[in-house]
C-alpha cells in the first residue's frame, strides 16, 4: 500500500506535533537545564522539518493516481485476507493461549496459515502439529520458557 | 597470550562448539532462502540467544552471518533469485556460469573466496580494533556524542532511495528510544500507562517484528510464484579454486581490502560492499567485456569482499559501541542485554570475551568450508522447501521468541505493532535499518548529548572545544551540510557556464 509522500508527512506533522506537546508536559527538576521532554521535544521539532519536506514532496510530484495506490495483490480480496491471517494469528495468539496451551494455539496458528497458503489439509495438519511440539520441545524444555499448557496441564 | 588461552577456553566448551555448529546449519539454511536475509536469521536467532551467555550468544549471531551471506549465493546460482541481498551485486553472473555448465567453478568459488575474505576481515578486526580502544579511551561525552551521530549520518546517507526518508526513519527510531524511563533523565516517558513499558520497548520483540514479521507481510500480499526445480548436476566444487586464487590474487586481495573498509562504515554493510567490489573488480579487469556472461572474476572478487564485510562491521561496534550495519546493531543489543557494555573498556574488562568473538569468527569462517560443501551438495532438495509450508512455521517462531523474552503476550503484541509499522514504512520507501541503528543508540546519543550540553553550559560551541571531538563534529557538520554545497556549487558553475 503506497501513500503519496504529503499524505506521509502530513501524518508525520501530526505525530511530531503530539509527540511535542506530551513531551512538554513531562516534569523538570529544578535546577536541571534539561530535562526528560528535551530530547522528544528537539526530535518532533526534527520530524516535523521533515514531514514538511515530504509533503513539499508529495504536492510537487502528485501523480494522477491520487494519494493512495495499492499494489496488484492488494486490490484484490485474497492479498487483503492474507493480512488479516497473520494479523489475527498474533492477535489470535495473545487472546488464546492462556485458554487452549500452546501447543492447540500454535498448531491452529501454523495449520491456518498453512490452509490459507493452499497447502492440502492432512499435510497442513500434520506440520502444524508438529511445528507446536517441536517449538515447545525447544523453548519450554531445553530454554525453560513457560509456556501455558492451556487443558494439557496435568497431562504432560 | 593468558587472555588469548582464557578464549580458547570459552570457546571450546562443549556448548559453545554445538551452538556454533547448529548455527552454521541455521545459517546455511535461512541464507539459501530467497527472501530470508541474513537479517532476519539473526532475528530469529536472538530470542534463543537470549538464554545463553554472552559468548555463545555471540558466537551464534556471528556464525549464523557468516553462513548466511555465503548461503545467498546458492539460490543464486541455480535460480537466478540471490538468496539474500548481498548476493543479488553478481547473481546473474554466477547464473550466467550455472546455464554454461560451469556452475561447479562459480559455487566453489563464492564458497572460497568467502571464506578468504571472511578470515581477512576478521584478521584487520583484530589487528586494528585493540589499538583503536586505546585511542577511544581518551573519548568524553562530546567525542561519543559525535561519533554516534557521525554512525547515525552515514546510515542515512547511504540510504538507498531518499535520504529524507531515511532520516525520518532514523527519527522514528530514536523516539522509540525515549520510550519508558530514561537513563539520563529517570522519568517514565510516553508508557501510555504499560508498566512493561516502563523499561522501553523490548528489543527483542521490535527486532523480530521489524525484520521477520514484516518479511511475512510482504509474502502475503506478493504473487506467489512456485520456483522452479534445480537441475544442475555439480561436479566438484573445489576443482580449479587454487588456479583462481593465484589468477585473481590482486583482485581477492582488492574486494578484502574493500569489503572490510566498507563494512566498516557505519550504516554501510555487506550488500554495499558486493555492489561496489563487483564494479571495481569489472573497472581494474584485464578482461571486462567478459563481465556479465559467466565470467567468475567478479564473484571472486565481491564473494570475498560480503564475507570481509561482517569482520569490518564489528570494528566500530566493539571499539566504539556503535554498529556498522543492522545485524551488528542486533548483536550490540544483545551484549548490551548480557550486561556488556561494547565499547573500549570492555578490551580492559573483558578482553578473553573480545578475544572469543574473534576466535569464533575463525571458527565460523572455517567451519563454512564443510557445511557450505553439503549445502551445495543438498541444493536441490534445500531449494525446493515450499515456502507455504514454512512461512507459517517462521511465524510461529517470531510467536515464541518474542513470548520467551520476559513471558507475557506484551511481547507479541510489540511484534505485531513493529513488524506492521516496519512493513507500511518499506514499502513507501523508507529504509528500516536506521531505525534500528536509532532505537539501539538513541539512549547513547541522548546521554551524552546531554552531559555534554550541561558540560558546555548550553553553549554549541562546547562541542567543537576538543581536537578530536572538534574534527568529528565537523566532519559530521560537513556531511549534512555537503547536499547544499554541492547545489551552490552546481549553480555556480552553470552560472559560469552560460556568462
Amino acid at each position: 500500500m503506497r501513500f503519496n509522500d504529503a499524505v506521509f508527512g502530513a501524518v508525520l506533522i501530526a505525530f511530531a506535533a503530539y509527540v511535542f506537546i506530551a513531551a512538554s508536559g513531562f516534569p523538570t527538576a529544578a535546577g536541571v537545564a534539561y530535562g526528560p521532554g528535551f530530547f522528544p521535544r528537539l526530535l518532533a521539532c526534527l520530524l516535523a522539518v521533515c514531514g514538511l519536506g515530504l509533503v513539499a514532496n508529495g504536492l510537487r510530484g502528485l501523480s494522477p493516481g491520487g494519494w493512495v495506490s495499492l499494489s496488484p495483490a492488494l486490490r484484490e480480496p485474497q492479498g487483503w485476507f492474507g493480512i488479516a491471517i497473520v494479523l489475527g494469528a498474533l492477535l489470535g495468539y495473545s487472546w488464546l493461549d492462556d485458554v487452549l496451551g500452546y501447543h492447540l494455539t500454535a498448531t491452529l496458528v501454523v495449520s491456518g496459515f498453512m490452509l490459507f497458503l493452499k497447502v492440502r489439509p492432512l499435510p497442513a495438519l500434520a506440520l502444524g502439529l508438529a511445528a507446536a511440539i517441536l517449538t515447545y520441545l525447544i523453548f519450554a524444555r531445553i530454554l525453560l520458557v513457560p509456556l501455558p499448557l492451556g487443558p494439557l496441564t496435568g497431562l504432560i | 597470550m593468558e587472555t588469548i588461552l582464557a578464549a580458547f577456553a570459552l570457546i571450546l566448551d562443549p556448548q559453545v562448539l554445538w551452538v556454533i555448529l547448529a548455527s552454521a546449519f541455521f545459517g546455511m539454511f535461512v541464507g539459501s532462502m530467497p527472501g530470508l536475509s541474513a537479517t532476519m536469521a539473526t532475528a530469529l536467532l536472538v530470542p534463543v540467544t537470549f538464554f545463553m551467555g554472552p559468548v555463545p550468544a555471540i558466537a551464534a549471531i556471528v556464525t549464523t552471518t557468516a553462513m548466511a551471506i555465503f548461503a545467498g549465493d546458492i539460490p543464486g546460482c541455480f535460480l537466478r533469485i540471490p538468496g539474500t541481498p548481498a548476493s543479488a551485486a553478481y547473481t546473474d553472473e554466477a547464473y550466467m556460469m550455472t546455464r554454461r555448465g560451469r556452475g561447479e567453478l562459480a559455487l566453489g568459488a563464492a564458497l572460497v573466496f568467502s571464506v578468504i575474505g571472511g578470515v581477512f576481515g576478521t584478521i584487520v578486526l583484530m589487528s586494528f580494533a585493540p589499538t583503536l580502544a586505546d585511542f577511544a579511551l581518551r573519548f568524553s561525552s562530546f567525542e561519543y556524542f559525535w561519533m554516534a551521530l557521525l554512525g547515525l549520518t552515514c546510515a542515512v546517507i547511504i540510504s538507498p532511495q531518499s535520504q529524507l526518508k531515511g532520516v525520518v526513519s532514523l527519527i522514528l527510531g530514536l523516539m522509540i528510544s525515549c520510550i519508558g524511563i530514561g537513563v539520563a533523565t529517570g522519568y517514565p516517558r510516553f508508557t501510555f500507562g504499560y508498566f512493561e513499558l516502563t523499561g522501553g520497548v523490548p528489543l527483542i520483540p521490535a527486532l523480530v517484528g521489524m525484520f521477520a514479521v514484516s518479511e511475512i507481510l510482504r509474502y502475503v500480499v506478493a504473487p506467489r510464484l512456485a520456483a522452479p526445480p534445480v537441475q544442475a548436476r555439480l561436479g566438484n566444487i573445489f576443482t580449479g579454486q587454487l588456479g583462481l586464487i593465484r589468477t585473481y590474487r590482486k583482485g581477492l586481495l582488492r574486494g578484502s581490502v574493500i569489503g572490510t573498509l566498507i563494512g566498516a562504515m557505519p550504516g554501510a554493510g555487506a550488500d554495499i560492499a558486493a555492489w561496489v567490489s563487483y564494479a571495481t573488480s569489472k573497472k581494474f579487469s584485464r578482461e571486462p567485456e567478459k563481465f556479465g556472461t559467466g565470467h567468475v572474476e567478479g564473484i571472486v572478487e565481491a564473494g570475498a569482499a560480503n564475507n570481509a564485510a561482517l569482520g569490518g562491521a564489528w570494528i566500530p561496534a566493539l571499539v566504539f559501541g556503535i554498529p556498522g550495519d543492522s545485524i551488528t546493531a542486533i548483536a550490540i543489543g544483545v551484549l548490551f542485554m548480557k550486561g556488556v557494555n561494547p565499547g573500549p573498556t570492555i578490551f580492559m574488562n573483558n578482553p578473553e570475551l573480545l578475544y572469543a568473538v574473534f576466535l569464533s569468527f575463525i571458527f565460523a569462517n572455517l567451519l563454512m568450508l564443510p557445511v557450505g560443501w553439503l549445502a551445495i551438495k543438498s541444493a536441490g532438495r534445500l531449494l525446493s522447501v515450499r515456502r507455504e509450508v514454512l512461512m507459517p512455521i517462521i511465524l510461529l517462531f517470531c510467536i515464541v521468541g518474542a513470548f520467551a523474552t520476559n513471558n507475557t503476550v506484551f511481547g507479541v503484541t510489540t511484534m505485531l505493532v513493529m513488524g506492521v509499522i516496519a512493513y507500511l514504512l518499506e514499502e513507501n520507501g523508507f529504509p528500516v535499518a536506521p531505525i534500528i541503528l536509532g532505537l539501539v543508540l538513541g539512549s547513547m546519543v541522548e546521554e551524552t548529548f546531554i552531559s555534554s550540553m550541561q558540560k558546555a553550559d548550553g553553549n554549541i560551541l562546547g562541542f567543537f572545544s576538543r581536537p578530536i571531538a572538534g574534527t568529528l563534529g565537523a566532519v559530521t557538520v560537513l556531511i549534512w551540510l555537503s547536499p547544499l554545497l554541492l547545489w551552490l556549487w552546481r549553480r555556480r558553475r552553470a552560472a559560469g557556464a552560460s556568462a
